[in-house]
């Protein structure tokens, strides 16, 4: 697998880019070269210099730096969500695939009314009805998207519940509990692992979306979404304090994707036989 | 494999295509822009009649008796007695007046031959029924002390209307001659002769009639033929509304509006953007009124006088002149600037000295937290500050103010609502630390003070932890009925010293307003209010 792995270079390229990301969020206080909140307004829209590499926003704050420090809430928070989402979408996908039954009937009907709203529109709505706070942006994210994984992993699941060595396990009286962490969540993990990556990759724009739309994440708090709605308002004086924090939300949700592609590549049995 | 890679490639290059793109744009929004100006310059020969005006948010319910619709648009229906003008009263719709010795009877003598837009007459016994429509709410105006001292309104014939009052009260002139409530409606748009629930139709004698409302994205009006003072140049004038900075200036950049105006409407980096642009004209009017936080005195934190001190001295407004306005507008050291009547008076600023914030903090038992925040008895220096999200810079003073107080220990969150929920939070006291103005000329200042005495904006609200609170109010209401010009100074510095000591009001500067048009639009200057608009002055 890792010799799959390796061979995959879209793999390789997304996972050592999505890494040094992350690690650059978690090292920012010893790269960044000022402090992210510090302003300096009589400095405001520099060029970019050694000082600055990338120049200062509105208020003279060091934009590489808030892009540095802004890799924590956008990645942390986006993981966090999809850490969420997908603990509790492949509960419920696990109990409804695996138990059947009325519990699978109340599972799914609630997802089907989950499905049938525009999501986006329900997570203004639930952060609206909460206010206005990261957390209630979790909440609302993880709330909304639940479901969608919920039915993905159920498929998952009715797959392997009547294979052998599922059937074989219940004759042998093992417990429920046994089958379903020790042979159901293994089989299907590759799944959740693409799943995963794919959604970080929407939690990220979820995220941002709400961020620059003044609902998530609040100043000074340099989040990327919430960076763009700053950059916003000088978006024909100063059109470079916009593109950076745009670039990175691109580069970086595209790279969540393939990785979710080329992750469903490596971990797929048949694709090695190719 | 290959094709995937390709895919990105692909993708890649779509980014730089679309970021070359944008910056493509921008160059063809100048050419357009040109090529308007040009296509403008030709058809100079047919005289443009039309402008189109553009505003943050819609018209609204535009009843001349009441404060819900945008001014502006108020002044371009309706009009009142008289007019304030910069060297003193003009008649309106009253020719000229006469005021009894004792200052207690004003007679004015109607403009005759005025007629409504929709036919009626406008004459004493129109003006009579306004202003029994607005007398019957008279809950709703308190800002106004003429209620207070009103005995009573008459009409004996059709050109002569009457008001008597029970103390000869200095303003009156000016309370009759600001956009509402004293403005005439048809008394046929009334329901019942009464406007306080709303009224039929907005009916009035202005240069202008509202021609068409879709809401929230335009209104049109029309000149109105039978003005009495001559039908205006202009004569359609299309409001858009866009409620977002950039997209208003992208607008005007490509000819879409013709006019941007206010206060808060443009910010100091797009006035610097057109200054020496060709083909517009950037205006900027002499401060009007003063950009100030309300520090809310009934709320815990701030009920501290020094607290209150700490915070003006922690505020640098000079930087904030230099740094969000480039110097545009002024520092400000007082509530009201020195050329605001009766305030030329004698006040220490607050110094911006950091040092002496956190030595009154010390002294006042506030010691730095572990995390770097002021505590005291357990309780942190949590602070709130409220700004206007319409409005296209508080937003950055407030993050600047946010970092700077965070400095000394103030935790500040800052939170921005829309004019109209802002406004309704200010009124009923829900703040900390509010963004507020004072209302400009020619309100200035006895509008602005007798304001304090009732909730009209935040200023009631914040004052209540005032001790001496009462006794503010009571030599504001001692100033609107003084006949004594002496006297009457003395109670405005004893007023204003009174307020500026007890720190409730942070000046930060005095704002202007600003306009930015197209070259060939004539007659553009400002008002003497900050909220008319001159339109029936424009043309092309």
């Amino acid at each position: 697998m890792l010799h799959r792995f390796l061979k995959n270079k879209t793999a390789v390229g997304t996972v050592a880019l999505v890494l040094f990301v992350a690690l650059l969020g978690i090292f920012a206080p010893l790269i960044a070269p000022n402090d992210p909140y510090k302003t300096d307004i009589i400095n405001k829209f520099a060029s970019p210099s050694l000082q600055y590499p990338f120049g200062t926003d509105n208020l003279g704050r060091c934009l590489l730096s808030r892009m540095l420090y802004g890799i924590r809430p956008t990645l942390g928070l986006a993981v966090l969500t999809m850490l969420g989402t997908i603990g509790l979408g492949a509960l419920m996908g696990l109990l409804a695939g695996y138990f059947r039954g009325i519990l699978e009937e109340i599972i799914m009907r609630v997802v089907d009314v989950m499905l049938s709203f525009p999501s986006q529109v329900m997570v203004f709505a639930v952060v609206a009805l909460l206010g206005i706070n990261v957390q209630n942006v979790i909440l609302a994210n993880v709330f909304i998207k639940w479901a969608w994984y919920a039915r993905m992993i159920r498929t998952g699941v009715m797959q392997y519940r009547d294979c052998n060595f599922v059937r074989f396990s219940r004759c042998i009286g093992t417990p429920e509990r046994f089958i379903l962490v020790r042979h159901l969540i293994p089989s299907i993990a590759a799944d959740l692992a693409v799943l995963s990556s794919l959604d970080v990759g929407w939690a990220i724009i979820n995220i941002s979306t709400l961020s620059f739309l003044g609902l998530g994440v609040q100043a000074p708090t340099p989040e990327w979404g919430a960076m763009l709605n700053e950059a916003k308002n000088v978006l024909t004086s100063n059109p470079s304090q916009m593109l950076i924090p745009g670039i990175a939300i691109v580069v970086l949700v595209s790279a969540f994707n393939l990785m979710g592609d080329a992750l469903r590549d490596v971990l797929d049995p048949k694709e090695a036989v190719k | 494999m290959r094709k995937r890679w390709s895919g990105v490639l692909l993708a890649g290059a779509l980014c730089t295509f679309l970021l070359a793109g944008c910056g493509g744009a921008a160059d063809t929004a100048g050419s357009t822009a040109d090529s308007g100006q040009t296509a403008a310059e030709g058809e100079g020969s047919a005289a443009k009649d039309d402008l189109v005006f553009v505003n943050y948010r819609d018209i609204r319910d535009l009843n001349p008796h009441l404060y819900a619709g945008e001014m502006y648009a108020q002044e371009m229906l309706f009009e009142t007695l008289v007019n304030i003008t910069e060297d003193g009263y003009e008649g309106c719709l009253a020719e000229t007046w006469d005021i009894s010795e004792d200052g207690k009877t004003y007679t004015f003598h109607i403009r005759p031959g005025v007629k409504f837009s929709d036919g009626e007459v406008c004459d004493a016994y129109a003006i009579k029924a306004n202003f029994d429509a607005i007398l019957e709410n008279k809950d709703r105006h308190t800002w106004l002390e003429m209620m207070n001292l009103l005995v009573g309104v008459d009409a004996p014939d059709e050109n002569t209307f009457v008001i008597e009052l029970s103390e000869p009260y200095y303003p009156l002139l000016t309370e009759l001659g600001v956009t509402r409530p004293f403005a005439m409606i048809s008394p046929k748009a009334m329901k019942d002769g009464s406007t306080k629930d709303g009224v039929n139709e907005f009916i009035g004698t202005g240069p202008y009639v509202l021609d068409e409302v879709v809401t929230d994205e335009y209104a049109v009006f029309k000149a109105n033929e039978n003005y009495w003072g001559g039908e205006p140049a202009i004569k359609t004038i299309t409001v858009k509304v866009i409620p977002d900075n950039q997209t208003r200036i992208l607008a005007l950049e490509k000819g879409e509006i013709d006019l941007i105006f206010g206060k808060n409407m443009i910010d100091a980096d797009a006035i610097n953007q057109y200054k020496d642009k060709e083909g517009f004209t950037v205006e900027l009017s002499d401060p009007t009124s003063t950009r100030q936080i309300v520090l809310n005195t009934a709320n815990g934190l701030l009920a501290e006088k020094e607290v209150r001190q700490a915070i003006q001295h922690a505020t640098n407004k000079q930087a904030i002149s230099d740094g969000i306005f480039y110097g545009l507008e002024q520092p400000a050291d007082t509530l009201f600037a020195k050329t605001v009547p009766y305030c030329d008076i004698d006040l220490e600023p607050y110094a911006y000295d950091v040092a002496q914030a956190e030595k009154l903090l010390a002294d006042a038992g506030w010691t730095k937290g572990s995390d770097g925040i002021l505590e005291k008895n357990g309780q942190k220096m949590n602070l709130e500050l409220l700004y206007n999200s319409d409005s296209v810079t508080e937003k950055s003073i407030a993050e600047y103010l946010q970092s700077e107080y965070g400095q000394i220990g103030i935790q500040l969150s800052i939170h921005g609502e829309e004019e109209q929920s802002y406004r309704d939070r200010m009124k009923a006291g829900d703040f900390d630390m509010v963004f507020n103005i004072c209302w400009g000329m020619p309100y200035d200042p006895q509008s602005s003070l007798a304001a304090m005495r009732a909730p009209v904006y935040g200023d009631y609200a914040a004052q209540q932890g005032l001790e001496d609170k009462a006794e503010i109010d009571q030599a504001i209401t001692d100033i609107l009925v003084s006949t004594d010009e002496a006297e009457r100074q003395e109670l405005y510095t004893f007023v204003l010293t009174r307020l500026h000591e007890d720190a409730v009001y942070i000046p930060l500067t005095y704002e202007c307003n600003k306009a930015i048009y197209r070259s060939d639009l004539k007659g553009f200057h400002f008002m003497q209010t900050q909220y008319e608009v001159p339109f029936e002055d424009l043309s092309f």
